[in-house]
């Protein structure tokens, strides 16, 4: 017989399916923010201001994974003489992908909206 | 400690916890946005609280090392941290036992084919090590495969305190005090060498029937010469070194290359048929040399391994400017 699972397991579970449901979006939501460069800290700000709270510890090693991918290219940079900053910007790819992305995520939001019954047909 | 303090020992230790290639750069990365952060906050003058606050927000180091890991590595960002260890201590174990094995075959053997038994032991150690690293790896890639989604990250994550972040360490910072007195030592040496080669030996000069006896042979005298190259080398290193006042890439190579050198003189002397005129002190010399020597093997091998696989030497950056 199965054990029933505890309150800190059941919260363990939750956390961890949003983790999942929210690791596609955040590339997705990374992205709409850098069609203008950005360094870091603006960048997670700017999510911030949307309503799109991403953790530093995810957030700057997601950027520099798609980096990696080609999506996004980067620089440092003095600017207005502070101190050095990465840079970054969607790259060529990137912009074909995102764009691409957005129209997947448009069509997946309609089947989503049906199914989870948010939409009538 | 300070506020600054604390993210030289933050970023030092996510550092740590990353491959060599990616180092420089995420730490460079990671202190610029540490510090945006902090100035947004705080502005010019944060406390080392607000500073610890913030560390807190961004994970312990071994978490944020373990986030920038690329995740198709063959050991995934949770399990690195304890992989590296696991092999650490599988290596170090090893290289011990080699050692204890290498030193009791040649305290048997009375120093006989000292070359020849170092070299067997090295590439039976290099073996060893390099077999049971792989069976590591390969355990932990299996655990990866079949648990890497189950495994979850040591519950000491939750509790990580920034204020116990261990210090950074400098190992390019010189120690002014004890390469002085190496120095002083070395001049010591060569003057002796050199200047007074006859006090090799054993005088009475006052008694009723004066002798003199000289205590080393003509063969090891005639080492000499590569004694006092050796010493000199590491004269002429230790005084650049001084001038400098720091250790560098092109330097601590050409310790290495003083270091293996000394360990050549060493072991040319060590050869020697007969060191003294007197075979006890002959034997009891070799003794000595044999511990030497595999000192400065060890030595060898360590700081080999340091140049080419530890923290590299900090490079002139290319940074665009654009001031505004």
């Amino acid at each position: 017989m199965r054990r029933m699972a505890t309150n800190s397991e059941k919260e363990a579970l939750y956390d961890k399916l949003l983790l999942e449901l929210r690791r596609g979006v955040l590339m997705l939501a990374v992205l709409s923010q850098l069609q203008d460069e950005q360094y870091g800290y603006s960048l997670k700000q700017s999510l911030d201001e949307r309503g799109m709270e991403i953790n530093e510890g995810t957030l700057y090693p997601l950027l520099r994974r798609l980096e990696g991918q080609g999506l996004l290219e980067s620089d440092w940079q003095v600017v207005d003489d502070t101190r050095p900053r990465r840079y970054y910007k969607m790259s060529q790819e990137g912009e074909t992908v995102y764009a691409n992305l957005v129209q997947e995520w448009q069509a997946l939001g309609v089947v989503m909206d049906q199914l989870l019954g948010l939409k009538s047909k | 400690m300070n506020s600054t303090e604390m993210i030289d020992r933050y970023v030092n230790e996510v550092g740590e916890n990353l491959p060599r290639k990616m180092r420089a750069d995420i730490e460079m990365e990671l202190r610029s946005l540490l510090l945006d952060a902090l100035e947004e906050r705080a502005g010019g003058e944060p406390s080392v609280k607000e500073t610890a606050v913030l560390l807190q927000e961004f994970g312990s180091p071994e978490k944020m090392a373990a986030q920038y890991r690329p995740a198709e590595s063959l050991i995934g960002p949770k399990l690195f941290p304890t992989y590296k260890v696991v092999v650490t201590i599988t290596v170090t174990v090893i290289g011990v036992l080699h050692l204890v094995g290498l030193g009791f075959v040649l305290w048997q053997s009375a120093g006989a084919d000292f070359v020849d038994k170092s070299l067997n032991f090295i590439f039976s150690f290099g073996q060893s090590a390099i077999l049971n690293a792989g069976i590591v790896t390969l355990i932990f890639a299996i655990i990866e495969r079949s648990a890497g989604d189950e495994i979850n990250l040591p519950e000491q994550e939750k509790t990580w305190d920034p204020f116990a972040l261990p210090p950074v360490k400098d190992p390019n910072r010189i120690d002014r005090g004890e390469l002085v007195v190496g120095l002083i030592v070395s001049l010591l040496v060569l003057s002796w060498l050199n200047l007074f080669p006859n006090w090799f030996g054993g005088a009475q000069l006052d008694g009723e029937l004066p002798w003199y006896a000289q205590l080393m042979t003509a063969e090891f005298l005639q080492q000499i010469p590569w004694l006092s190259a050796s010493l000199l080398v590491d004269v002429l290193l230790k005084t650049a070194v001084l001038i400098q006042g720091r250790w560098n890439q092109v330097t601590r190579w050409l310790e290495l290359a003083t270091l293996s050198f000394g360990l050549y003189v060493t072991v040319r002397i060590f050869n020697l048929e007969a060191i003294s005129t007197v075979s006890a002190f002959t034997n009891g010399i070799k003794m000595i040399l044999a511990i030497v020597i595999i000192v400065e093997l060890v030595e060898v091998v360590v700081k080999l391994f340091r140049l080419v696989f530890g923290r590299p030497f900090p490079r002139p950056s290319f940074i665009k400017s654009r001031l505004v």
